[in-house]
């Protein structure tokens, strides 16, 4: 009997996990299951809390477990229903969109507080169909779990084995004898070629090329991603080769990324460097699959959600409440945190150290001014972004904001890396594709690659001859130039390509490397896109 | 007891299939899924209305057989 009162008792835990297990289930392609362990102790542990709290307000266990259920089941799907209102508002009213909805919620519950407080009645009915949707819930996102291992159970046995883990060695001719330079791989995301800039984004990025080439870098005017998402170029650069042999063992018309998070926490370039005594340094990039927590230092902001833990947190009112009492923003403060951080490296200790920085601008959401301030922006997920030409005009305005306040930082940056620094570093700021005015995954003839391909690289190398690098250099042989110069490696310097491929399909390779020079409009290269389609 | 569980299984299985047929795949790296929730969460609802009915079948059976009643006794000419 006291068994069967647990069974019909326990909803309110089940609505509190249901959104973490729904949202495992939604991208199990990307993320391992461990990540839910952490929120769903907490989520266990508020409801346990939020239980006995109504439970000492009502004097009685039924009452305050179906309330904590209604709480929790509103609570938790609140951001949900908004995003689907959200699409028909206009940007300046949806703040107030916001407050009205949170003013609804906070009025229903106060009505249910007192409705329970009224009555007599005993909920045991209530109590069955309480535990029945949430289970019914649950199942679904369960069998969605087993389904897709049991399509893709072969990927996971490979994902696991010991040949997946391992990662090829690179001997070096001779140990260098001569302090080895400390070197910094900071990938800024998205940040556009200068001629993008010019031609697309009507901005002049000369003024800052030129002010690092005066502090002697060397800009690849002609470079080019290898691939145009982050996980995948990351992991490609990280790992200095292509991802074609990872494709071909994976398949082509899969979308299971997490290999990709995997080559990057065990990548290539810090195991080598490992073995030269160099010591690792990676920050929190808000951005799970580039986040390298393994490293010798792994710098953070004090608790910052991952993506999981913010999409979570983003179906919930509580965003609405951060922005009303005016907290700063998750990316914001990790941006900031890197930027700041990243100037002490230098006086860390005595080194040698490789320093790995992704930071997510001016990728969108466009967080920053143009000085650094942060802009309060009011959205829930992801942007979607359409082709017209006020969404694109926005796109536009916020992106050069974002890049003239990078320009700035990263100015600061090298300053004090090169002020500091003992012996003068290697520093590589690169950027992971381009920017996407004109990206739609799923309407490629209408997108431009030559946008999202066309990248940002400066490179600087204390006595290095850069007549020798190619202007069109992709990130794959950033490293394999620099090991090769530095630590007398003999790599192959590999061909330069791009490839582009869809968030759906991230391994369908297709080669537009000679489709992507500035003259293109890019619908002549996408008409080649199709036609490669058609023909495989 | 056996046979109210053999419907909910039922409803869980029927409901479960639809869903699954009918759900979306992520389009970004960590997609909320709000379609695929806002669908699930109204069909769960829709079924949870259906378990209520079910279970309240006899009170609700004898509330419209009263009302009738008592609309036929209030029409019957005194």
């Amino acid at each position: 009997m006291v068994r069967k009162n647990i069974m019909w008792n326990i909803h309110p835990f089940l609505f509190a996990v249901f959104p973490i297990i729904f949202l495992y289930s939604h991208n199990i392609r990307s993320m391992e299951s461990s990540r839910m362990v952490g929120p769903i102790l907490f989520a266990v542990c508020i409801t346990l809390c939020l239980i006995l709290l109504l439970r000492f307000i009502f004097k009685c266990f039924n009452k305050a477990t179906v309330m904590s259920s209604i709480i929790i089941a509103t609570f938790t799907s609140y951001g949900h229903f908004y995003q689907t209102f959200q699409t028909s508002i206009s940007e300046e009213n949806l703040i107030y969109m916001d407050i009205i909805l949170l003013n609804l919620w906070v009025g229903f519950v106060i009505l249910l507080l007192l409705f329970f407080f009224r009555t007599n009645r005993d909920f045991n009915k209530t109590k069955a169909i309480l535990t029945i949707i949430p289970s019914l819930l649950i199942f679904i996102s369960i069998s969605k779990i087993g389904l897709y291992a049991y399509k893709n159970h072969e990927l996971y046995e490979w994902h696991y084995s010991p040949q997946a883990k391992s990662i090829p060695s690179i001997e070096p001719k001779q140990s260098a004898d001569s302090p080895m330079p400390d070197i910094y791989y900071l990938i800024f995301d998205a940040y556009a070629r200068d001629d993008v800039l010019k031609k697309y984004y009507n901005f002049d990025n000369t003024p800052f090329l030129s002010l690092l080439e005066e502090k002697g870098f060397y800009i690849a005017r002609d470079s080019r991603s290898n691939y145009t998402q982050t996980c995948l170029s990351v992991s490609s650069s990280l790992n200095m080769t292509y991802l074609s042999t990872l494709a071909d063992q994976l398949g082509t018309n899969t979308n299971y990324v997490l290999p990709l998070n995997q080559m990057i926490k065990k990548n290539l370039l810090f195991e080598f460097l490992t073995q030269h005594n160099y010591k690792t340094i990676s920050f929190a990039t808000g951005y799970y699959p580039t986040e390298i927590h393994n490293a010798d230092y792994y710098f953070s902001p004090s608790w910052v959600p991952d993506d999981f833990q913010n999409v979570l947190l983003e179906r919930t009112p509580l965003p609405s409440l951060k922005f009303m009492f005016d907290m700063p923003d998750r990316r914001y403060k990790v941006i900031a945190h890197t930027i700041s951080q990243l100037k002490e490296i230098p006086n860390l200790d005595n080194g040698p150290h490789i320093t790995f920085a992704h930071l997510s601008i001016p990728h969108a959401p466009f967080h920053f001014d143009q000085y650094g301030n942060e802009r309060k922006i009011f959205e829930r997920g992801y942007a979607n972004l359409d082709t017209n030409s006020e969404e694109r005009q926005k796109y536009i305005k916020g992106y050069i904001h974002q890049v003239k306040f990078v320009n700035s930082q990263i100015i600061e940056i090298v300053n004090c890396l090169l002020e500091n620094s003992k012996t003068p570093p290697i520093i590589v700021i690169q950027s992971d594709h381009g920017p996407s005015s004109f990206l739609k995954w799923n309407n490629p003839d209408k997108m431009t690659y030559y946008e999202r391909m066309a990248i940002l690289s400066a490179f600087y190398l204390p006595d290095f001859d850069t007549q020798t690098i190619s202007p069109s250099i992709t990130p794959v042989n950033t490293f394999r130039i620099i090991l090769n110069h530095y630590f007398q490696t003999d790599l192959d310097i590999l061909e330069d390509r791009s490839y582009f491929s869809s968030k759906t399909e991230p391994y369908n390779f297709v080669d537009v490397s000679e489709y992507l020079d500035e003259n293109s409009n890019g619908l002549a290269s996408m008409e080649y896109v199709s036609l490669f389609r058609q023909i495989q | 007891m056996k046979r109210e569980t053999k419907i909910i299984m039922n409803i869980f299985c029927i409901a479960g299939l639809f869903i699954l047929c009918l759900t979306n795949e992520a389009k970004a790296y960590m997609d909320p899924g709000t379609g695929s929730f806002v669908m699930q969460a109204l069909l769960a609802g829709l079924v949870g209305i259906g378990v209520f009915i079910k279970m309240c079948w006899t009170n609700i059976k004898l509330t419209i057989g009263r009302l009738f009643k008592g609309k036929e006794n209030s029409n019957t000419p005194s």
